[in-house]
């Protein structure tokens, strides 16, 4: 080995001291024999004052930490290197530091202990380096609070985010079920709407009906009475026997008619108390040429043609002592205001309108002023010409008939040109 | 009491009009009584003689349920025909009648005068002719 010759003397005294790093140069029995600037004032001493004293005498174990093995483990370490003659790295050690007021103060370090051999290969001294490393483990420490921490409180946040799930899990559910409630609640209403909506209309025809009841025994019934009650009295009160026969024959007549009203009106109030009427499949022609066939005097009478055009809608389900009424009554309506300058001309027409047939017998007659009439037109004994076999009954029967089987009737005049009578059957 | 003239009655039930015409024959308080069986014959009537103070009636009794023109279509033309009228005509519902719709119906009539409940009798027939204006 040889001496290099250096350039730039050293003072190797101030480079210990000032070495960046913390060294203890120690003796073979663990006496200080040097400490660099840095370690005296990391271990809160000063060099002159801790230089020849012993190792533990100046950093003894912290009494107070019961679990304190720093110096322990230190004297094995060393004592390892001055056996083995090598270097040994402890493992990061606690070893607390006695601050100048006597307490302690918590520092962890990491040592590695070196021997410095001589030119016989005895350990000379050992060179004790260690670095602070008390701010990473308290760091580290803290960290893993901090990750101890933050695994709580992943957990938590898992639990909470479970939780969460189920939560929501409960309340989709819970708004499955409120959904099913809500539409059952709503095709409640809906029924209830529809029922109410059903007696409501059902209501407002009883109503209709009764109001025509009400004036059909104002007028149609009170009238024959009316007069057989003065009849009677004059009766009594003339002393003529001729003039009590003649009077006791019209008796006879206002008997008959009051009858004659009255049977109507039962006849009226059957149909509208059975709406449970069978219905059966009819042809239109085979009731058309009934219809016909009980007219045929009035028919050859007046020399009417018929024009029948029923193949849009042959069929219908009807009643048939109903379709067998209307049709006759219409027919005979037709022939029974015919006008006196021409032969009745009467087309029979069936069309099909949505679900609906629309029946119309369409005449060539009189005509009716419907602007005057219209409100009086299906009304019971209302007639509108001086006809002698007018009794204003066929039309209210008719529509009875249409009416209690939920059709429509209604008519289209022109005076002196003729009328149109539309029939809608529904729910065909 | 004083017997009026002319009385119209506008009825279409014959044996109701017979009987009454006699009962009204029996008062002695009108000279000439015209029956129409409709409203249409008697507004025709009205209408033909409307300048004719002699012919037209002092007093009109109207039934309302009438074929060809009932008493409210009778009412409609006789308020456009009156401003032509020569005479003051006193106008009477006598209907058998009792809905309280036509009683409120013929309530918006200021023409009509008094609504009669059929039948017709001689005291009411009477208090009628006693109670016309003068």
């Amino acid at each position: 080995m040889k001496d290099i010759k250096n350039t730039y003397p050293i003072n190797y005294i101030d480079l210990f001291k000032n070495l960046p790093g913390l060294y203890i140069i120690l003796s073979r029995d663990f006496v200080i024999a040097d400490i660099s600037e840095s370690l005296a004032e990391s271990s809160m001493t000063r060099r002159e004052d801790i230089i020849g004293k012993n190792l533990f005498v100046v950093f003894p174990d912290n009494p107070n930490n019961k679990k304190a093995d720093g110096e322990i483990n230190l004297r094995q370490s060393l004592a390892f290197v001055l056996q083995n003659k090598i270097a040994h790295s402890m493992p990061v050690q606690r070893y607390d530091i006695q601050k100048p007021d006597g307490e302690f103060e918590i520092r962890y370090w990491s040592p590695v202990n070196k021997p410095l051999l001589d030119s016989k290969n005895e350990v000379a001294f050992i060179i004790h380096r260690v670095e602070d490393v008390t701010d990473y483990v308290r760091l580290k420490k803290e960290n893993s609070k901090n990750e101890l921490f933050s695994s709580e409180l992943e957990s938590k946040v898992k639990k909470m985010e479970i939780e969460i799930i189920k939560r929501s899990k409960e309340i989709q559910h819970m708004n499955i079920l409120l959904e099913e409630k809500v539409k059952e609640r709503t095709r409640h209403l809906e029924d209830a709407n529809a029922t109410i909506q059903k007696n409501f209309s059902l209501l407002s025809v009883q109503k209709k009906q009764l109001e025509d009841f009400s004036n059909i025994i104002s007028h149609n019934l009170r009238a024959p009475l009316v007069n057989i009650s003065m009849l009677t009295e004059m009766i009594t009160q003339t002393s003529n026997e001729e003039e009590k026969q003649f009077l006791t024959t019209k008796l006879h007549t206002a008997a008959d008619n009051l009858n004659q009203i009255f049977e109507e009106l039962v006849e009226s109030i059957q149909i509208s108390e059975d709406p449970d009427i069978p219905c059966e499949r009819l042809s239109f022609q085979n009731y058309i040429d009934t219809a016909i066939n009980g007219l045929q005097g009035e028919i050859n009478k007046s020399n009417a043609q018929f024009e029948i055009n029923i193949t849009e809608s042959p069929s219908i389900n009807y009643p048939p002592i109903y379709l067998n009424s209307i049709l006759h009554n219409l027919i005979s309506n037709s022939l029974k205001y015919q006008h006196p300058k021409r032969s009745p001309f009467i087309k029979i027409t069936t069309q099909k309108k949505g679900k609906s047939i629309v029946l119309s017998v369409k005449d060539n007659g009189l005509g009716i002023d419907l602007e005057k009439h219209k409100d009086n037109l299906f009304k019971i004994r209302k007639v509108f010409h001086n006809h002698v076999n007018a009794k204003g009954f066929g039309l209210f029967i008719t529509k009875s008939q249409v009416v209690a089987m939920q059709g429509r009737i209604w008519a289209e005049s022109i005076p002196e040109e003729g009328s149109t009578f539309f029939v809608e059957f529904n729910n065909q | 009491m004083t017997p009026i003239n002319n009385l119209l009655l506008v009825d279409d039930d014959e044996l109701f009009t017979f009987m009454t015409k006699k009962i009204i024959e029996k008062t002695n308080l009108a000279n000439q009584i015209r029956i129409f069986e409709n409203g249409k014959l008697a507004i025709d009537f009205l209408d033909a003689t409307s300048e004719k103070k002699e012919l037209l009636p002092e007093v009109i009794l109207l039934d309302l349920s009438m074929p060809v023109l009932d008493g409210w279509g009778f009412l409609e033309e006789y308020i456009l025909l009156k401003p032509r009228l020569a005479k003051k005509i006193t106008l009477y519902i006598v209907s058998s009648s009792v809905s309280p719709k036509d009683h409120q119906r013929a309530k918006q009539y200021s023409d009509i005068s008094d609504f009669i409940i059929k039948p017709m009798t001689t005291e009411t027939f009477i208090d009628l002719i006693k109670n016309l204006p003068v």
